[in-house]
């Protein structure tokens, strides 16, 4: 049943894809706009999926509690499904859309480029965030080491 | 409750131990805030389990308190282990050959005169058995004689101390005790805990303040005295424990040929408080008086042990604990924290209900040191330790081999930097501690400390819900600290998941939880505790 599912999803999304009209060289720019703006919306996606998780994630008791590791996990999971996920989606959705030759070679490079701002950016909010709830949950993604 | 007033606890024979074994957790829960309180401890049997576990459960208190400055640590004000203890001993030395016996004490041996007037006199008040036997464990309920000692034990050690001649060190310390009561002068209050229908305790309560004068008078060489200001109160406890009856077989030796029998408790009882009605001597020395006593099944102490004889006293005498032992302790909170009918002439008599159904008894947070105001005191400190107590040895598995106070120390070092200088054998002590007061699991087997052993008792409710107090290791090990009471608005805030360690947890990490200046804490360790004890409070719905 999860599998059917999954493929619906891939070959529904392959087929808007297909039927997508194809973006010029004077789309380029727009297409490059829309780009970094769904970078900053998969980082905060991802930024709140970690912390909604490291919040789940109950205290637990004992000299050697396995919780604080935990949020620690989830938060570098997201660190690299984020960026990923957004390649992935520029790669296999975006880029489809654009027209071979200038135009593809002026939009490729925002891709690597916006991806690696979802990573240094997510690694960056994050600390700030921890270490603005060192108090909290949050602050086990990066524990003082003092 | 004069901001004067200096406290004095004298804790007498095994039913006193134990009842300052209750004392002492009550003064960790935080019952005694803001007082310096002087123990002394007084019995006849320096091996007597229940005395060595009482003492060492005071120094462990002691040792948590501890700070660079101060031994016994500092007064410390709405916290847990807010009072400072100091703890003396006085020991009536019963083991040497030429003190073993009446007889040997009183030199009625070198009377060589059958008419001579001291063995006449001896043999008019006391049978020649009762004469005869061994002191070491004890006065084995002979309270007429046993009176006549504890006081001339009092003005031996006076004398020998005004000598200053061989003078041990539990002497020393009675001593100190002794002059710590004298400068206290009119400001005193001086509480005694201990039995009237046993041994030791019902031999000392009467004459006590008596002794304690005379013995200042010859110390001082008739210069000192307890200023005439100075209040006494005492526990009226009457029978609630049982034992093996002694077989004739174990008092055939002159060693035992008297031993205590539990069945004559109840007529030891009826005596003991005629005798405390009618005494002018006792009704002028004591202010306040408690009755406490236990209208069910007294407890078998002999129930479960292999042992076939009856323990008369040593280290084999480490009984488990009681509620009516915990309403002495209520008993010395509610003489220490209130000022009227300390003005009497004669002793005022008290005592209070407590509800009794179908057999059943019920004890709510009104039934230990009063309603109202002092019902919700009582609520909050403790319920607040109970708590904790899970929080350490359930939650942080302190008592299945963790260290519970560690995980504690552990989620506040996330937040905050103040408590690392706390090491490992700080919190060790206070996980200790816990187990001490709430259970240990050993080789996967339940072992209950003084909560248990008193909720044991109980057969009804114990001022929390039932679950507050199971013994299922799995339960225990789901047991939410924060759902111990029934009162939903008692209960702590808590998670979807029903978690409520949690909430607690981020309470611990908040720096509103923080120690503040009116807890007149200064020492890292008063802190720490202080810090647990404000996210406690502030943890339930509605403030207690």
């Amino acid at each position: 049943m999860k599998k059917s599912l999954l493929l619906l999803t891939v070959f529904g999304l392959l087929s808007a894809v297909a039927c997508a009209k194809e973006v010029g060289l004077k789309g380029v720019p727009l297409l490059i706009t829309t780009t970094y703006i769904f970078a900053f919306i998969f980082l905060g996606v991802f930024l709140l999926l970690a912390a909604l998780i490291s919040k789940m994630i109950a205290y637990e008791g004992g000299t050697n509690p396995k919780d604080p590791g935990k949020r620690k996990m989830w938060f570098w999971i997201f660190a690299i499904l984020g960026p990923v996920s957004f390649y992935l989606y520029n790669f296999l959705m975006i880029i489809p859309t654009v027209k071979k030759g200038p135009a593809i070679d002026k939009f490729s490079m925002h891709v690597p480029i916006s991806t690696a701002i979802v990573l240094v950016l997510y690694i960056a909010i994050g600390f700030v965030l921890s270490k603005m709830m060192k108090r909290g949950k949050l602050g086990n993604w990066f524990p003082s080491k003092d | 409750m004069a901001s004067t007033d200096k406290y004095f606890v004298i804790g007498i024979g095994g039913t006193g131990m134990r009842c300052l074994e209750a004392f002492t957790h009550m003064c960790a829960m935080g019952m005694f805030d803001s007082k310096e309180i002087n123990i002394l401890t007084l019995d006849t049997d320096f091996t007597n389990g229940n005395k060595q576990r009482t003492e060492t459960l005071i120094k462990t208190y002691n040792n948590i308190k501890s700070t660079p400055s101060s031994e016994n640590g500092n007064v410390n004000n709405n916290s847990f282990f807010s009072a400072k203890l100091n703890m003396f001993q006085f020991v009536t030395d019963y083991n040497s050959s030429n003190k073993k016996r009446f007889s040997d004490i009183t030199n009625l041996k070198s009377e060589t005169s059958e008419l001579s007037d001291n063995k006449l006199l001896a043999d008019l008040f006391l049978g020649e058995d009762v004469q005869e036997f061994d002191l070491s464990h004890g006065y084995r309920a002979q309270t007429h004689m046993g009176s006549y000692l504890m006081y001339h034990a009092f003005l031996e050690v006076a004398k020998k101390l005004k000598k200053g001649e061989d003078v041990l060190e539990s002497e020393r310390e009675f001593e100190t005790f002794l002059t710590k009561l004298y400068d206290a002068k009119s400001d005193a209050k001086v509480f005694v805990l201990g039995s009237v229908f046993g041994g030791t305790g019902a031999s000392s309560i009467p004459v006590i303040p008596k002794a304690l004068n005379d013995a200042l008078r010859i110390y001082g060489d008739g210069k000192m005295a307890l200023d005439p200001g100075a209040k006494f109160g005492a526990t009226l406890l009457t029978e609630y424990f049982k034992f093996t009856k002694p077989a004739d077989s174990q008092k055939s030796t002159r060693d035992n040929a008297v031993i205590a029998d539990s069945s004559f408790f109840t007529l030891n009882s009826q005596a003991a408080l005629q005798f405390y009605q009618d005494d002018p001597t006792v009704q002028d020395t004591y202010k306040k008086m408690y009755h406490i006593g236990w209208p069910i099944d007294p407890l078998d102490f002999s129930k479960g042990k292999s042992d076939s004889k009856t323990i008369t006293g040593g280290e084999a005498q480490k009984n488990s604990c009681h509620v009516t032992e915990f309403l002495c302790a209520c008993a010395a909170w509610d003489f220490f924290n209130s000022d009227s009918g300390l003005d009497v002439k004669k002793a005022d008599y008290l005592y209070k209900s407590v509800n009794y159904k179908d057999g059943v008894l019920d004890f709510s947070f009104d039934d230990f040191i009063g309603e109202a105001d002092n019902g919700k005191l009582f609520a909050r400190k403790f319920g607040g330790f109970i708590a904790l107590m899970h929080l350490v040895l359930s939650k942080n598995k302190g008592a299945d081999g963790d260290d519970g106070v560690k995980g504690l120390l552990g989620r506040m070092s996330e937040a905050t930097q103040a408590y690392t200088s706390i090491d490992s054998l700080y919190t060790e002590k206070l996980n200790k501690y816990f187990q001490s007061f709430g259970y240990v699991i050993e080789s996967g087997n339940f072992i209950p400390g003084w909560l248990y052993q008193i909720k044991n008792t109980v057969n009804g409710k114990l001022v929390m819900d039932d679950s507050a107090f199971t013994r299922n290791l799995k339960e225990l090990t789901k047991l939410e600290p924060g759902h111990l009471f029934s009162q939903k608005e008692y209960q702590w805030d808590k998670t979807l998941m029903g978690d409520t360690f949690s909430p607690f947890i981020k309470l611990l990490k908040d720096d509103e939880t923080e120690p503040k200046p009116e807890q007149n804490v200064t020492a890292t360790n008063e802190k720490f505790i202080a810090h647990l004890y404000n996210a406690i409070k502030k943890s339930p719905k509605t403030t207690i």
